[in-house]
Order: C-alpha cells, then sequence, then structure tokens
C-alpha cells in the first residue's frame, strides 16, 4: 500500500503526494524537531523537503520500499544542510556531527516545544518530578512510538510494570500541571 | 491492561491505553475507526478524551492539530493542480467552483476565484478529508460547528459536529450512496436515474431530490428523519421489506432498541439548526466548562462549594448566559458574568 503509494506520487498523482505528506507529517516533525529544537526550521524544513520530491519526482526511484525512512533520511540530510547554511563560523562538514553527537534529551526536547516562557517553566518543574525510570518510558510509548510489549523488551520489565509506570507518570504529570489547566487546551486549538 | 471499564475513563486512563495513544497519533486504522465511533457514540467523554489528546500530542513532539492543518493546507495549496482536475475530484475541489468555471468568462473567473479562496480554509479547518482504503472518502467534523460541503452531484450536504459521512469514490457514477455516523441534512439535487441513498445503522432513507435531516435524540436511543421538500422512502435493513414513504413536514421516529418505528407530523422549528443545540447527558462541571469553551469561548469558573452535581439538560439558540443561568437554577447556584468568564457561586 505504502510504496504503491510512492510509485503514484513519481508518476504524478497529487492525492498519493499529499496522502503520503498527510500521513508522515507529524512523524517527520517530531523527528525534525529532535533534531533542532526549532519549530519554524522543521517545519520549513518539511515544507522545503515535499517540494523538493513533487518538483523532482519524475527523477525519482519508483520502488522506495521503506518510505518513511527514506523520507527521515533525506529529512536529516535536509536539515544538517540548512544548520550548516546558517552556522557561518564551523564549516559545513561539521554540521553532521552536530546531529550525531549533541542530542538533546527527552526533557529538553518538551521543554523547547512549550512556546511561552511561563509554559517552559512549570513544564521543567513538573518533569523534574518524575523518576528516570517513568521518563523513559514515557520516552519510548510517545515519543518512539513503540507498544508496551516492546518497551517490555527494552527495559526488561513486564508489560503490566510498564503500564503501570506510564500511567503514574500521567497521573504526577497531570497533577503538577493542574496549575495551568490551559495547558491542554492550548496544545489542542 | 485495563483497570477501568471504558465507560469510566478518567483523562490518565486514556493517557496511558496504548489503542487511544495509537489513535491519536495516526498509528493503526482499526484504533483509529474504534475511537472515532466510540467518540461519537459516547460524546460526554470528549471532554476528557480531547485533554488526553492535547496532552498525548505535546509529549509525542507533535504539532498542535490547527498547527498541523495550516502545514495541510499550505501544501495542497503549494501544489495545486494547473488544469482543471478531473470529474471525480474530492468534494473539496468541488467548493472552488473548478467545475463551473469553464462557463464564465476570464476575467470573471480570476476575480471569482480571488474570492473564494478564503473558503477550503473554512473548510479544513472546521473538518478535514481522510482517505481511507483506495476507494471510500470519508468526512469527518471535529469542529464544534456544522459543516457544509457539496458532494461531485451537487447535494449539499450540512454534518453536525462530531458527525462522519463516507461514500466511494466513485459516489455518483453507480449509485449515490453515502454512510452517516451521527447527525447532518441534506439537500438532494434532483437525479432520476440515481436515487440518493443515506444509511445509518439500520435505517436506510432513499431519496429523490429532497431536503432532510436525520438527527439523534434521547441519549442517541431515537432517530429522527425529518423531511422538508420533496419524498422520502424510509425502511429498517432489519424488516422484511416494510417501509415508510414521507411527504413534507413529515417525519419517521425510529426507537434504535425496540426496533420500532413509526412516522407523525412535523413543523420546522424556524431555522433551528444543528448549530444551535447544545446537549448536557449527565455532565459535571469540568465537562460543561469545556463544552462552552469549544461553542462560545468563554471560561467557566468554579468558585461554589458545591461541586457533585451533574448536569442534563438541552438548550437551543440559547446564548452562554441563558444557558449557565438555566444551568445554576436547576442546580441551586448562583453565577455572575464577567466578559469573557461566567463564575460559579
Amino acid at each position: 500500500m505504502k510504496s504503491n503509494q510512492w510509485g503514484c506520487i513519481v508518476v504524478g498523482d497529487r492525492d498519493a503526494f499529499l496522502a503520503v505528506y498527510e500521513s508522515h507529517y507529524q512523524a517527520l516533525f517530531a523527528y525534525g524537531f529532535s533534531l533542532t529544537a526549532n519549530r519554524e526550521l522543521t517545519k520549513d524544513s518539511i515544507q522545503e523537503m515535499f517540494l523538493e520530491i513533487w518538483q523532482t519526482r519524475t527523477t525519482l526511484n519508483k520502488e522506495v520500499e521503506h518510505v518513511r525512512s527514506y523520507l527521515f533520511t533525506w529529512l536529516r540530510r535536509k536539515i544538517s544542510s540548512e544548520l550548516g547554511r546558517s552556522n557561518t563560523e564551523k564549516q559545513h562538514a561539521a554540521s553532521m556531527d552536530i546531529l550525531s553527537s549533541d542530542v538533546l534529551s527527552y526533557e529538553d526536547l518538551l521543554i523547547a516545544f512549550q512556546q511561552s516562557e511561563e509554559d517552559k517553566h512549570k513544564l521543567h518543574s513538573a518533569l523534574k518530578k518524575l523518576s528516570k525510570g517513568q521518563l523513559e518510558v514515557i520516552r519510548l510509548k510517545f515519543f518512539e512510538n513503540l507498544s508496551y510489549p516492546e518497551i517490555a523488551i527494552r527495559t526488561g520489565l513486564s508489560p503490566r510494570t510498564v503500564y503501570n509506570l506510564v500511567y503514574e507518570a500521567m497521573c504526577h504529570l497531570r497533577e503538577s500541571m493542574r496549575i495551568l489547566p490551559l495547558l491542554s487546551l492550548i496544545s489542542l486549538l | 491492561m485495563n483497570k477501568r471499564r471504558i465507560g469510566n475513563y478518567q483523562v490518565e486512563d486514556f493517557l496511558a491505553n496504548g489503542s487511544f495513544i495509537n489513535y491519536c497519533l495516526h498509528q493503526n486504522r482499526e484504533d483509529e475507526r474504534f475511537w472515532d465511533e466510540w467518540l461519537i457514540a459516547n460524546p460526554e467523554k470528549r471532554p476528557l478524551a480531547d485533554q488526553a489528546m492535547g496532552m498525548i500530542s505535546m509529549l509525542s513532539l507533535n504539532l498542535p492539530e490547527k498547527e498541523y492543518r495550516e502545514e495541510l493546507l499550505r501544501m495542497s495549496m503549494a501544489v495545486k493542480p494547473a488544469v482543471v482536475p478531473p470529474v471525480n475530484q474530492p468534494s473539496i475541489l468541488r467548493f472552488l467552483n473548478w467545475n463551473k468555471s469553464s462557463e464564465i468568462s476570464r476575467s470573471r473567473k480570476r476575480r471569482l476565484t480571488r474570492y473564494l479562496v478564503p473558503a477550503p480554509v473554512i473548510l479544513l479547518v472546521a473538518g478535514y478529508l481522510l482517505l481511507k482504503g483506495p476507494g471510500m472518502i470519508e468526512k469527518y467534523n471535529q469542529g464544534s460547528l456544522p459543516l457544509s460541503f457539496t458532494l461531485s452531484d451537487n447535494t449539499v450536504v450540512t454534518l453536525a459536529s462530531h458527525s462522519k459521512l463516507s461514500y466511494t469514490r466513485d459516489f455518483g457514477s453507480k449509485e449515490r450512496k453515502v454512510n452517516l455516523l451521527g447527525e447532518a441534512s441534506f439537500q438532494v439535487r434532483k437525479d432520476g436515474i440515481h436515487p440518493f441513498i443515506v444509511c445509518e445503522d439500520d435505517l436506510v432513507a432513499t431519496v429523490l431530490g429532497t431536503e432532510f435531516t436525520i438527527r439523534r435524540e434521547h441519549n442517541d436511543s431515537v432517530m429522527l428523519v425529518e423531511l422538508l421538500k420533496g419524498r422520502l422512502r424510509v425502511e429498517t435493513t432489519g424488516s422484511s421489506g416494510s417501509f415508510i414513504i414521507l411527504d413534507p413536514h413529515e417525519r419517521v421516529v425510529y426507537n434504535r432498541y425496540d426496533k420500532h418505528i413509526f412516522k407523525e407530523a412535523w413543523l420546522a422549528e424556524g431555522s433551528v439548526s444543528l448549530s444551535n443545540r447544545l446537549v448536557f447527558r449527565q455532565n459535571n462541571f469540568e465537562e460543561i466548562a469545556a463544552r462552552m469553551k469549544s461553542v462560545f469561548g468563554i471560561t467557566l469558573v468554579n468558585r461554589s462549594n458545591k461541586k457533585n452535581w451533574r448536569f442534563t439538560g438541552e438548550f437551543t439558540n440559547s446564548t452562554a448566559k441563558e444557558i449557565i443561568e438555566n444551568i445554576c437554577q436547576v442546580e441551586g447556584l448562583n453565577s455572575e458574568s464577567g466578559e469573557d468568564t461566567i463564575f460559579i457561586k
């Protein structure tokens, strides 16, 4: 189905193109944001990348099997050249290292994702109350998108324990963020 | 894995439910279908689910829904087709009057297009087009206002909040059949060869040029098909070939539990539309506050010590102030209105 859709893009099917864009957008955004911690840069890079795909579609490989990882690689290249361009002091060769070595932690990313200083501050203190284990399982669950059995294998815990850790983490987070009940509304609106 | 039955879910239960997370992150078709339908059937749980969705989106570093929709729109505008699209285009494009443009002179066409550009913005923000499977098109209105759109046969559909309409991609070529989940009204374009068919649950309404509404009442146990113009044939899928023919200002009442179906006279109440109706069923303060926020944009603050109440009631064409005053009267509370805030005391 997926690779089929990709083949349709190559022959100029606009609906297939938009469907691929829609179905991979959020995953690409999360990935791009984890590299840049910059919302606008990530949005623009994804937009530009897809315009490139559309404009050069006839020259693309028809037989892409793993569309998502193909797009991830493309985005990573795009962002690294983008960062390299804006980084005038460093040589562009170094930009690849920035991406691979200087990885931001999940907590840092969550905080950077908040748009107001107040929300950043509140989330920072809320996250500080979580245990290392709780943080790790919510990262695996929400950011890496693993299933409970997969997280169980990854961490060596039982699925039940993993579920309980996520559940407790959610209770704590909501408890400490109840001070700002608007937060969930804002991210919704 | 789950401690509670799904009907008693609190925000934390939604947040930790793997299937619900998949639904929010669009990871699994089955889960999406399940929760879409569950939330339509359990509207009182929506405020809690919405809160959970906001949190899941944040923890997953996903763009908030509104920003995401903007990005989708930006892209679909950027790769807009240069030529008039083929006939079986999705109805989003029909809204732009592309097909009619060939009848209009060039200069007028340009002006018309410019005026119409904001239309898809409204459309995309209020609801969205899902392309599911190879042949099905689904429209789900996730906004709080009704969503109007035109099908490829020029039938105008107004889809109520949190309702879903689906039809095959080749709609209109052989038959005009749509599946409805929730509430909608239809202004059906006359076509003697292709009858227009709406299926919802066990009800099948077959029409030949008409205007009618399908609604649900009394905790979803009763379905109404109300006819304004034309003639309509309504039958249940279970019954052995029995059907009811409606004339204008008649309606069919169908009880989903005992499968009883009958028709009665009905007067259209002025301009009452699906938009102006607000229904609460055993809702607590938080749920009511969330609904008031999404419908009227006002913030409800509870300053009363009385917190353990649940309200059931229905409002039509009422202001936020009237609704809250009414609720307070029923629950023995007082209220005071500020600018964008109403306090309950």
